[in-house]
């Protein structure tokens, strides 16, 4: 396995870093949601960890629409085709001359996951504000170290349970 | 019809009267119990009576034999059978036992009559006469085998009838491991004298190893194995012979099993058990004769015990014990007979001992039953009280001794046998031996039936009763077996030699006056002097403190068990425990921490922390994220991007 890795990373073209592009994008997306991740993991507050949340949908919508945009655009390869092209020129034409806009959409797959994603973290935000106000109604605060009523018995040494088990 | 397929009956009566009449009797209230107990008296009543037949027979075939067989285990080149075999010594042997096995029926159906372990006592008794005469009957060395771990297991159960006294079970158990011993020597020599068989026989139906014919296979043996090796196999045999029969170091586990019920004992001990090793002797002859070694030791052996037991029988103070001692001691006399060739004495003597011994616990039994005491010391003077008694012990004593009635004919073909073929050394000893037995057999009567009743037995309560207050039943099992010992040495001692011998007995038919006639006087001198030392008491007899103590312990042969039990036993039973609680329990043990540790190790993810438990949930989702990765990329290196 690790050959087919080192294989796979020097198939890799590197240098289409030097000029910005798709990767960048998704290189960004990619720190943004390991901020989430530390965010989330390292709570010691209830809003906290929604906010880590939010922050983890974010770097997934700015995924979807950085690809959206890279992939379903005029230059690349997935519209070179013979029949798309002309049919293309027509509707980008008469698209320009009725709007005033000098932007070209074509499939908008990725914009409407991340219109679907956004509204599922905002219903999830809502679902989770509910019960943090229960808790909060009970216990009185919002940490996370008072949520601890699961934790199994008390039984620090190995060598303490040897006999009864 | 052939007459042989009747020897099924006698075999297996015993077995079916206890299928049959026993086992529903649990469903019949106890007083009623007894008459189906009593029913079961008619399964030797009936082997009795055939066995006469059977006597008669053969003794107008006198060429022929009869045997019957079936196949019970069957297996490649190894067929065991089961089956009957009937010759002039068995049908001898089968007439006696089943004399005893009545005698000792009637009284047992008396005196345990008011215990509660009635029905039990009678399984027991009706199975060890099952398997005793599985024992006499058998066809070949293995079902003897098989028949002798039998009784071995049903004297065990006998002895410790009485389970819940702890002398019972301590005597069982030490009755048991000591036959065990010999069992195992006989098995081994079975298997040796079998894989010896198996090896040139081409498996035709022929009953291995079987007692019709010894010469055939134990010649094979002899070939194949040389004569030092062969008699180390018969030593084998010897060996267990001398357990079962309780000769010169085993005679302990016979003198503790007197703890059992003393029908058990008049049956068992006295007569059966004791004649199984003997018996084993006898039938194996021809085997044993290929090495004379053996058969020197054989009456080494039988001499010792025969003088040791007489002499620690003087010292004894109980009337069981002297009666076990006196087992031995003639069970010695009838070993010296056969080390020393006297075949058909030896099986003379063998079935006037058991007669008489029988005879002899009976009445034991009958006065335990009255005085309910042992011992001598408050016992005296029952001749005034009980003469039917007292005759009773006297016929029995004057037989043991070989003044008169059968004991003498069987001491005389001994000691004619032994004067005749020159083995001085061991006519003196015997004629040793048997003025011992007279004085120890002598001082028991003279002391119980003479003198002044020392105990507290009121007998005036029986006066007036019949035959002195003794049961119908017990008189007349203690009839049966006196008519008997009294008389069959006179009916039979004549043409007994003439049936049953072997060829290299050569001198079996001369008699020697003069021997016979100073064995006599010497032993009514000795009579005599037992009479002025216990009954008249006109000496008394000292008693030498260190002599005494040595002789009473049984020359501490009792600690010297004790002491081999406790390393040998002891010490295996200690290594088998460590082995077993730390090497396979070790086992189980590690099994266990496995499992406790895995358990311990899973516990610690639950620890109450919320942030853990999201961290875990990434953890697990990057794990299943990477396999799947994992999975891509072999899916295109395989099969090409």
């Amino acid at each position: 396995m690790p050959n087919e890795i080192m294989s796979s990373l020097n198939s890799i073209d590197w240098s289409a870093l030097a000029q910005p592009g798709l990767c960048h994008y998704l290189i960004l997306a990619l720190i943004i949601f390991i901020f989430g991740i530390m965010t989330m993991i390292s709570g010691g507050n209830l809003i906290k960890i929604i906010i880590g949340l939010e922050f983890m949908l974010n770097a997934v919508c700015l995924n979807f629409v950085a690809a959206n945009s890279f992939i379903n655009s005029l230059n690349s390869p997935l519209n070179q085709a013979d029949i798309v092209l002309p049919a293309q020129k027509l509707l980008t034409q008469e698209a320009n001359a009725s709007s005033g806009l000098n932007f070209t959409f074509l499939n908008p797959e990725g914009q409407v996951a991340a219109l679907f994603i956004m509204v599922i973290g905002i219903i999830n935000i809502a679902a989770c504000f509910g019960l943090i106000c229960a808790i909060y109604f009970k216990n009185k605060r919002i940490d996370t170290k008072m949520l601890d009523s699961l934790k199994s018995k008390e039984c620090p040494e190995f060598e303490e349970c040897k006999d009864g088990v | 019809m052939d007459i042989a397929q009747n020897l099924w009956i006698p075999l297996f009566l015993p077995l079916l009267a206890v299928l049959f009449i026993i086992i529903p009797s649990a469903y019949i209230s106890f007083p009623k119990k007894r008459i189906t107990f009593g029913l079961t008296l008619l399964s030797p009543v009936v082997s009795l009576i055939l066995s006469l037949f059977f006597i008669h027979y053969l003794l107008h075939h006198p060429t022929e034999t009869l045997e019957v067989n079936f196949i019970f285990l069957n297996s490649g080149a190894f067929k065991v059978h089961i089956g009957a075999f009937m010759d002039k010594i068995s049908a001898f042997a089968f007439f006696v036992f089943n004399v005893i096995a009545l005698c000792s029926g009637l009284f047992a159906y008396k005196y345990m009559q008011d215990k509660e372990d009635f029905s039990r006592f009678f399984i027991l008794l009706n199975l060890f006469v099952f398997s005793m005469s599985g024992l006499i009957l058998s066809a070949n060395l293995i079902q003897f085998y098989i028949f002798w771990e039998l009784c071995g297991v049903f004297s065990y159960l006998l002895i410790g009838f009485y389970y819940k006294r702890p002398a019972s079970e301590l005597a069982a158990k030490k009755s048991f491991l000591i036959n065990k011993i010999g069992d195992f020597a006989l098995l081994a020599a079975v298997l040796v004298f079998s894989y010896f068989l198996i090896q040139d026989t081409d498996a035709i139906f022929y009953p291995l190893l079987t007692l019709n014919d010894v010469s055939t296979w134990s010649l094979m043996a002899y070939v194949q194995l040389g004569a030092f090796a062969y008699s180390v196999l018969c030593l084998l045999v010897v060996f267990a012979a001398m357990v079962k029969s309780a000769q010169f170091p085993f005679q302990v586990w016979l003198v503790d099993a007197m703890e059992a019920p003393t029908p058990a004992n008049a049956l068992i001990h006295g007569a059966l058990i004791t004649s199984a090793g003997a018996y084993l002797i006898i039938r194996l002859y021809p085997a044993l004769i290929l090495s004379p070694v053996v058969l020197k030791t054989i009456a080494v052996i039988g001499i010792i015990t025969a003088i040791s037991c007489a002499v620690i029988a003087i010292a004894q103070n109980d009337i069981k014990k002297i009666l076990a001692f006196s087992t031995a001691s003639q069970l010695g006399l009838v070993f010296t007979a056969l080390g020393c060739g006297a075949y058909s004495g030896a099986v003379f003597q063998l079935g006037a001992h058991a007669l008489a011994k029988t005879l002899m616990f009976i009445t034991a039994g009958v006065i335990l039953h009255k005085t309910l005491n042992r011992n001598l010391k408050f016992l005296g003077g029952l001749r005034e009280y009980m003469p039917i008694l007292a005759a009773a012990w006297l016929i029995g004593v004057l037989s043991l001794s070989g003044v008169f009635f059968s004991g003498f004919y069987s001491k005389e073909m001994i000691l004619n046998h032994l004067w005749e073929s020159r083995q001085f050394v061991f006519l003196g000893l015997s004629a040793f031996a048997v003025i011992l037995n007279v004085i120890y057999l002598f001082r028991s009567y003279f002391i119980i039936f003479e003198g002044h009743y020392k105990g507290s037995y009121d007998f005036s309560q029986d006066e007036d009763k019949k035959y002195d207050g003794i049961d119908r039943f017990m008189l007349s099992s203690l009839g049966v077996s006196a008519l008997l010992t009294a008389f069959l040495g006179g009916f039979i001692a004549a043409d007994f030699q003439r049936h049953i011998y072997i060829i290299k007995q050569k001198f079996y038919l001369v008699r020697h006056p003069e021997l016979e006639i100073s064995i006599f006087i010497a032993s009514v001198l000795t009579i005599y002097l037992m009479w002025q030392i216990y009954a008249v008491r006109k000496f008394k007899i000292r008693r030498v403190r260190l002599i005494y103590r040595f002789v009473v312990l049984q020359f501490y042969l009792n600690k010297i068990f004790e002491l081999l039990y406790n390393v040998f036993i002891g010490g295996l039973s200690k290594v088998v425990r460590v082995l077993d609680k730390y090497v396979i329990g070790g086992i189980y043990t590690l099994i266990m921490q496995i499992a406790r540790f895995g358990g311990y190790l899973i516990s610690r993810l639950q620890n109450g922390n919320l942030n853990s438990y999201i961290f875990y949930s990434f953890v697990f989702v990057a794990a299943v994220l990477l396999c799947a990765v994992m999975v891509y990329f072999k899916g295109l290196s395989q099969y090409g991007g």
